[in-house]
């Protein structure tokens, strides 16, 4: 069981982002080890402002493409939580190919 | 506004937030006398800062549900919040004389961590005035009900001041953040990947 939770409604707003099941499969590895497991008094974020972090994914079937996830955390003592997340799809010249709609 | 104009500001809406959290720490004593038959005992859990045991010794000790249990537990936390931050502005208090000295300056880092911490506790404060003031409707306590929404109000205007004041602080994030937190908005890691895996197929 996981100290992370997440506010209800972003699971519908990545899935309607349409991002295919390997990048999804890849975001939600990536967060589970960069954070899921962690207690709350090693995240390294302020109670009164939260934190920003990014999950980097390389596209499995195009390496050429990246997707950086803008997680914004939220904490108080006892928990914290994914309060946003957003996306942008760039390529290897950093150039945005991709952006939620 | 410079920012010697600031910190008189701040000094003063300071001191209305502090009024206000009196009269609201008053009804909280009353809401936990109705609510805990051992209110030093339940001081003392919060104190030390476990809510899981806090919740289970409320649930055992009444017929409170968990969410019931969950919501006075924040309210408690709160409070021990709200004298955290009361004397942590005693000390910004002194700690701004300094700034005063660059009263022709712009806005100093100092008093945007000031400003940034009274938007932060003032509307962690308004939310938690609205809980109360529907506990008070609820038990058919008006005048509590009543003092509360004017404190609210006042509260209220105070943070738009200082809001016009530091407009780059997004204070409406922070207090959405807070409420999807005491309103039960957010599901654990293991539901969210379960609802994504199950769409992405």
């Amino acid at each position: 069981m996981s100290f992370l939770k997440l506010r209800n409604d972003l699971a519908l707003r990545i899935v309607n982002w349409g991002l295919s099941a390997a990048i999804i499969r890849a975001f939600l590895a990536e967060l589970e080890r960069q954070l899921a497991h962690r207690d709350p008094a090693d995240v390294p974020s302020s109670r009164l402002l939260g934190m920003n972090t990014n999950i980097i994914v390389v596209d499995p079937e195009d390496p050429s493409r990246r997707y950086v996830f803008f997680i914004r955390l939220a904490r108080n003592d006892d928990d914290f939580w994914v309060s946003d997340v957003n996306c942008l799809g760039v390529d290897t010249a950093n150039r945005i190919f991709w952006k939620p709609e | 506004m410079i920012a010697s104009e600031q910190t008189i500001q701040l000094r003063e809406l300071s001191a209305q937030h502090n009024e206000a959290t009196h009269t609201a720490e008053e009804h909280l004593r009353i809401l936990s006398q109705l609510r805990s038959p051992d209110q030093a005992t339940l001081g003392k859990q919060t104190a030390a800062g476990s809510r899981r045991e806090f919740v289970d010794s409320l649930i055992a000790a009444t017929d409170a549900s968990i969410a019931e249990a969950r919501l006075l537990w924040e309210q408690l936390w709160l409070r021990s919040q709200l004298k955290e931050q009361t004397s942590h502005a005693e000390v910004r208090r002194v700690n701004l004389e300094p700034v005063e000295q660059f009263a022709d300056s712009p806005a100093s880092d100092e008093l945007d961590a000031a400003a940034r911490s009274f938007l932060a506790s003032g509307t962690r404060r308004i939310a938690l005035f609205l809980e109360w003031q529907s506990a008070a409707f609820a038990e058919h306590d008006i005048d509590t009900a009543r003092t509360l929404g004017s404190q609210t109000l006042r509260l209220s205007s105070a943070l738009v001041e200082v809001q016009d004041a530091w407009p780059w602080i997004d204070y409406q994030a922070e207090h959405k953040s807070w409420r999807q937190y005491v309103q039960g908005e957010l599901v654990d890691f293991e539901t969210f990947k379960h609802e994504l895996l199950e769409a992405a197929q």
